[in-house]
């Protein structure tokens, strides 16, 4: 009965690395999707969280006199993960101070690679939305260029609006293909290709992950904070901020998401609700982060309640046959 | 009574002394007294007063308790001690705010008197003094102050600089360079990373005067 007294870590550590490099793949075509609508500053500031998320894990581990295990991508994902859920216009030092606090207060500190208590990118992320807000949430208009920062024509997010109480003017089309201002990686259409590809390849659990779709999704239709019909509502509650995003890589990683196929599903509608309420009743029009946070750091109860649950419950029921019931 | 000879009486009090403030200092390690560090430490003025007010209801009470603690049921020593620490804390608040300075109290308000139920005074009142001698007890209590102390101010002179750019109220950068500092978070972030560092150092030492690292790596 010791399996499950820790947080639900990955065993096995050769898998991390082919894993992690199934998750890289999909950032690609996000970021050159929003490329397109901006010109080429989504895909600078990708690449500074990417490279920046590097340099701290080779600063963290030459802390600790060692050489940092770049090879197996970790820590590129989370930069990149980070990258996708900023503004266009962010300024670079905003993704460097979130992956300095993913990797080296939220990662290496508990072990590195494979022993990390809640999602490195989330832990950055929450940082910088409670301390920077502004930064993270001004976004450019994606119908002008954003070459000259200086001049800028900026836009209240759907997210945003949706928040003050008013119900934002997109076509669905335009919601689909992230044409209204929003972060980096919020293209619906290539972040359900990107899911179906890590269902694919096993980097991602459906368990997890569509559940949470189907929380939201649920969750806005039910209590809807647009007007209109109810379709439009949850298709604006689902690409608006970066829910989607949670969905494809925060909230079903592999290290910090349960492993229990109950625990998951339980984990995955927890942390829909907690993601809804968190922009209903939250200081910030984003905090899909925060949800996250606080799903990872239940994971361990859940995966042991839900083991527990399934293990425990048939046997109870059966034990008057007799027979000696294994540990 | 037989008393030990004074060096190694002296000895002893210096070492419950240090291990409460240093080697298992009394935040970093036990983890106690961290709701006023973390929610109301955001400026040096608050951190010296709380911990002059830690030293006020701790130090008194420490004694009394090792005076006549083992000779009380807990069922009577436990209300006892908390009543009078709440006593002089609430004495302490009323001199602070009426006397010395109003805004500060009205700053810490609550803070005050939740002292007297604060974890650190319970374990260190309820549990060490009552077993010990009036001396030991009193070695405790100082270092369990300076520890509790060394920590608060260090973290409320971090938070103040980071969230209003000053120090001691005495504005240093025209903008503070990171408002959030002064969240819970920020603090519990940053008594993570000096526990964190304190047991690197006690690490270090602990090899070093083992002789295991030598001054070169080579």
């Amino acid at each position: 009965m010791t399996a499950f007294r820790t947080t639900p870590h990955l065993r096995q550590t050769e898998a991390a690395s082919s894993r992690c490099w199934d998750v890289l793949i999909p950032l690609v075509p996000l970021a050159v999707y929003s490329c397109v609508y901006y010109g080429m500053r989504p895909l600078y500031v990708m690449l500074v969280a990417i490279a920046s998320a590097m340099g701290f894990e080779v600063l963290g581990y030459a802390l600790q006199m060692k050489r940092a295990p770049l090879s197996d991508g970790t820590a590129a994902v989370t930069g990149g993960v980070i990258g996708l859920a900023m503004s266009p216009i962010v300024p670079y030092w905003v993704p460097v101070v979130a992956c300095g606090v993913a990797i080296l207060a939220a990662k290496l500190p508990f072990g590195g690679r494979g022993r990390n208590l809640v999602n490195p990118a989330a832990a950055g992320l929450a940082f910088v939305t409670v301390c920077f807000p502004t930064q993270m949430f001004t976004y450019p208009d994606p119908e002008r260029s954003i070459a000259d920062l200086s001049q800028v024509v900026t836009q209240t997010s759907p997210a945003a609006l949706m928040q003050a109480g008013a119900t934002p003017s997109y076509s669905p089309m335009d919601i689909m293909l992230s044409n209204f201002p929003g972060p980096i990686g919020s293209v619906l259409i290539i972040l359900v290709a990107c899911i179906l590809y890590l269902f694919v390849r096993r980097a991602s659990s459906p368990w997890v992950v569509l559940p949470f779709i189907g929380t939201c999704a649920v969750y806005a239709a039910l209590f809807p904070r647009v007007s209109g019909s109810i379709g439009f509502g949850v298709l604006l509650e689902l690409c608006a901020g970066y829910v989607m995003l949670t969905a494809a890589f925060l909230l079903a990683d592999p290290v910090t998401a349960p492993r229990h196929w109950l625990a998951r599903c339980v984990y995955g509608v927890l942390a829909g609700i907690l993601v809804m309420l968190l922009r209903r009743i939250g200081k910030f029009e984003e905090g899909a982060c925060f949800a996250v946070l606080l799903c990872n750091l239940l994971s361990d109860m859940l995966d042991r309640n839900c083991w527990k649950l399934c293990y425990h419950l048939p046997r109870r029921f059966k034990k008057k046959q007799g027979g000696a019931v294994h540990e | 009574m037989s008393e030990p000879k004074n060096s190694g009486r002296a000895r002893r009090l210096l070492q419950i002394f240090f291990d409460t403030f240093l080697v298992r200092n009394i935040v970093l390690v036990k983890l106690l007294g961290l709701c006023p560090i973390v929610v109301a430490a955001v400026n040096l003025k608050a951190g010296v007063t709380l911990t002059v007010c830690v030293a006020l209801a701790l130090l008194p009470t420490a004694f009394l308790m090792s005076l006549v603690g083992e000779k009380l049921k807990p069922v009577i020593r436990v209300p006892l001690y908390t009543l009078i620490a709440l006593g002089i804390l609430l004495g302490a608040g009323y001199v602070l705010g009426t006397y010395i300075d109003a805004e500060l109290y009205a700053s810490l308000y609550l803070f005050l008197p939740l002292l007297a139920v604060n974890s650190l005074m319970t374990y260190r009142v309820g549990g060490f003094a009552v077993v010990s001698r009036p001396p030991e007890a009193m070695a405790d209590a100082l270092g369990s102050v300076f520890g509790f102390g060394v920590v608060i101010c260090i973290v409320a002179t971090v938070r103040e600089f980071l969230a209003y750019g000053a120090l001691w109220e005495i504005r240093l950068l025209p903008h503070p360079p990171l408002a959030a500092a002064a969240s819970p978070f920020f603090a519990f972030l940053m008594l993570g990373f000096m526990a964190a560092l304190s047991q690197f150092v006690r690490e270090l030492l602990r090899r070093f005067v083992a002789g295991e690292v030598s001054v070169s790596y080579e």
